[in-house]
Order: structure tokens, then C-alpha cells, then sequence
């Protein structure tokens, strides 16, 4: 009996001993790519502000309303060319993903219209909702009036303010169209004055 | 090297990890609706699956038998995590094509399959070749899938149009029911070849 009860310890310690090594080796190799992750994710949110105000020459980031972070908007940037404002940039967290959160960026033109969307991160399903990486659902946005929008099913009908949906990923559809609606909700409020 | 080559082999063939033992099935179904997304998932559970098998090989002498599944789980998730750090920060173009396949490949019942199965038993060398042999095997099997769907679902093969002109895309083949229909078909071919060559031996 005693024999037994020193197996389960000794068990007990080499497991214990395994997982403080992995621990140990988890927390090395997070300090080690912290900084290059960090350089990358940098680079991939210039490309996506690039991407969705094509035409600025500079970003700048501005302060945001109260509460804003609540409904998922990260932040706000002011696209300028020439000293002229021409729209602004929208990081958004979308929280209802099918695998997590989706980061994306949402650009909206002075002129009302919806500039383009671009996706920065997310874990969506690969071959149904990591198609919303892809032209054909990115496009879908672009020059949709700024109004909310909603998610059809279906053949695309061509209509403003409608988004096909993409086929066996709805809830991946509905998540970015939810906050592109928040972004375009957030720049009718707040951004009437500007102009 | 004659047992690593039947090794390697029977990865493949006789104990093909989808069409013979029905492992990783989630992925099989789910990530299977393009042959170029079926063959980077089959490439990067290779590369996690014989450096896996590695370190449990190095490890059955250190691990008890009483406590080796979670010790396993703990080797197996946290290498996997590690990867898709250094991925992450080292290899950005790698992991922009491979990266939404890495949280996929954790809970990936392939991979603690063959730890406990094989690599748990024998030594190094030949456990690296059972990882290379099982990964490929997968792969081959998933890219069979992927191929099968997405000409028949979205008439394109590797994103190329390879269907005559007035084809309409069969849209449910790269929906989820398209994925049990296509696995089904292929498992029975596969087994009616392999049981046809048994045979003729």
C-alpha cells in the first residue's frame, strides 16, 4: 500500500516536473517573439489602413467617445492627403466570430460612402468563413452607402445595403457586417461636424 | 532501414490515418473544401506530427505509463504553440498561408494517436519516419478530398478552372454535408483497392 501511494506521488512529480518545463519553455519562447509579433501585426494594420483609404498619404490617430471600445471600435484614424482630410479609418474588434474575434478595418470617405473593409486577424474556419479575407466578400462593402447594412442569403441581388452572405459561413458574415454597421453608426454620429 | 521504408509505407496505405483508422476527423471534414487548403493542412500537421513523435520518442523512458496522456497533451499543445509563435514573429509569409491551420492541429487526434500508438514504444529514428509517413499519408488524403470538392462544388482545381464552360458549381460538395458525402465515397474506394491488392497477394 505504501509502495503504491509513493507511485502516485512520484507520478504526480514527473508530471509536475513536464508541465513547469513546458511552462518554462511557453514563457521563454513568448518573451523571444513578443517584439517581432508585435512588428508584424504593426505592419499588417498599416497595409489594412492603406487598403481601406487607398488614396490618404497619412494617418493619424484621433481620440475616441466614450464607450466606444465597448461596441468593439479599437480605434479611429483620420486619413488625410495633402493636408485635406479625405476619411477616416476604423480598427474594429468583432466579437461575435465563429472562431474568435475578427480584427478588421473599416474605412468610410467623406463623401458618405464606404471606402473598403480589410481583415487584419482572425480564426475562422479555412475554406467557409476565412473567405472573408478574400476580394469577392471585401468588395462587397465598397461603396455602400453609410446606413446599416444587412446580411442576405442567397443570390446577390445588387442592391444598396445588402451583403451576400458567404455560403455556409453566416455567422462569420454577420459578425463583420455587424461591425462595419457600428463603424458607419460611430461616424454619422460623431462625424457630422467635421464636415 | 527495410522496417523505416515499411514504415514509412504503411503511413500511407495500410494505416492511412483517414481511410484506415478514421482519425482527425474534425479537420478532415472541415478544412477540406479546396485541394490547396487540404494539402497545407496535411503539411503542417507533418511537420508538427514527426517533431511531436520526436520528442515523445525521447521522452518513453522519462514519461510513467500512468500519467502519459497528460503528459503528452502537455508535450503536443505546448510545441504546437511554440511553432506558432515563432511562425508568428519569424515566418510571417509562411503563416499567413498556414497560420489557421495551427489551432486546428492542437486538438488534432492524429497526432496523440500516433504519441501514444507508436512513438510512446519505439525509438527515435524510426518514430521521425511513422510522423513523416502518417503526415503524409494525411495529407494525400485530405488533398484527395479537397480535390474531389472543390472540382465538383466550385469547378475549379488549386483555384484554377478546370470544368468545360456550362458547368454549374454542385454548391453543396463544399458545404459540410459535401464533406461526409466526398469522405464516404473515397473511404470505400480506398479500402475496396487496398482489400483488391490484399487479394491478388
Amino acid at each position: 500500500m505504501a509502495k503504491q501511494s509513493d507511485n502516485i506521488i512520484k507520478n504526480a512529480m514527473i508530471l509536475f516536473m513536464i508541465t513547469v518545463i513546458a511552462g518554462t519553455l511557453l514563457g521563454l519562447t513568448y518573451e523571444v517573439t513578443k517584439e517581432p509579433i508585435r512588428i508584424q501585426q504593426e505592419r499588417l494594420k498599416n497595409n489594412a489602413l492603406k487598403a481601406v483609404v487607398f488614396e490618404a498619404t497619412e494617418f493619424s490617430l484621433i481620440d475616441l467617445e466614450e464607450g466606444s471600445s465597448e461596441q468593439g471600435i479599437v480605434n479611429l484614424y483620420e486619413a488625410t492627403k495633402d493636408g485635406a482630410i479625405i476619411g477616416y479609418a476604423f480598427e474594429m474588434t468583432a466579437t461575435e466570430g465563429y472562431g474568435g474575434n475578427i480584427a478588421l478595418m473599416v474605412g468610410i470617405g467623406m463623401d458618405d460612402q464606404i471606402l473598403g473593409v480589410d481583415v487584419i486577424r482572425h480564426n475562422e474556419t479555412p475554406g467557409l468563413g476565412a473567405k472573408i479575407t478574400e476580394l469577392a466578400f471585401k468588395s462587397e462593402f465598397e461603396g455602400q452607402p453609410v446606413a446599416p447594412l444587412t446580411v442576405i442569403k442567397g443570390a446577390p441581388t445588387g442592391n444598396p445595403g445588402d451583403i451576400t452572405s458567404i455560403s455556409g459561413a453566416t455567422i462569420t458574415s454577420v459578425s463583420v457586417t455587424n461591425a462595419v454597421n457600428v463603424a458607419t453608426q460611430y461616424f454619422n454620429d460623431n462625424m457630422a461636424e467635421v464636415k | 532501414m527495410k522496417s523505416a521504408i515499411k514504415r514509412f509505407k504503411s503511413g500511407i496505405l495500410d494505416e492511412n490515418p483517414v481511410f484506415i483508422q478514421v482519425l482527425g476527423m474534425c479537420p478532415t471534414l472541415a478544412v477540406t473544401t479546396s485541394a490547396e487548403n487540404g494539402i497545407g493542412m496535411g503539411l503542417a500537421t507533418t511537420v508538427v506530427l514527426i517533431m511531436a513523435n520526436l520528442v515523445i520518442s525521447l521522452l518513453r523512458n522519462i514519461i510513467p505509463s500512468k500519467v502519459r496522456i497528460p503528459a503528452f497533451i502537455v508535450v503536443i499543445a505546448s510545441f504546437v504553440t511554440i511553432v506558432d509563435f515563432m511562425l508568428q514573429g519569424f515566418v510571417p509569409a509562411l503563416y499567413a498561408s498556414l497560420g489557421i491551420f495551427i489551432p486546428l492541429i492542437v486538438v488534432n487526434c492524429v497526432i496523440l494517436g500516433r504519441a501514444e500508438g507508436f512513438a510512446s514504444k519505439n525509438k527515435p529514428f524510426i518514430s521521425v519516419v511513422d510522423g513523416l509517413g502518417m503526415g503524409l499519408g494525411f495529407t494525400l488524403a485530405l488533398g484527395a478530398i479537397g480535390a474531389v470538392r472543390e472540382i465538383l462544388g466550385a469547378g475549379t482545381l488549386f483555384g484554377l478552372s478546370v470544368m468545360p464552360a456550362g458547368y454549374v458549381p454542385i454548391s453543396i460538395m463544399i458545404l459540410a454535408p459535401g464533406a461526409f458525402l466526398v469522405l464516404g465515397v473515397l473511404l470505400a474506394a480506398f479500402n475496396y483497392v487496398l482489400a483488391k491488392a490484399a487479394n491478388r497477394n
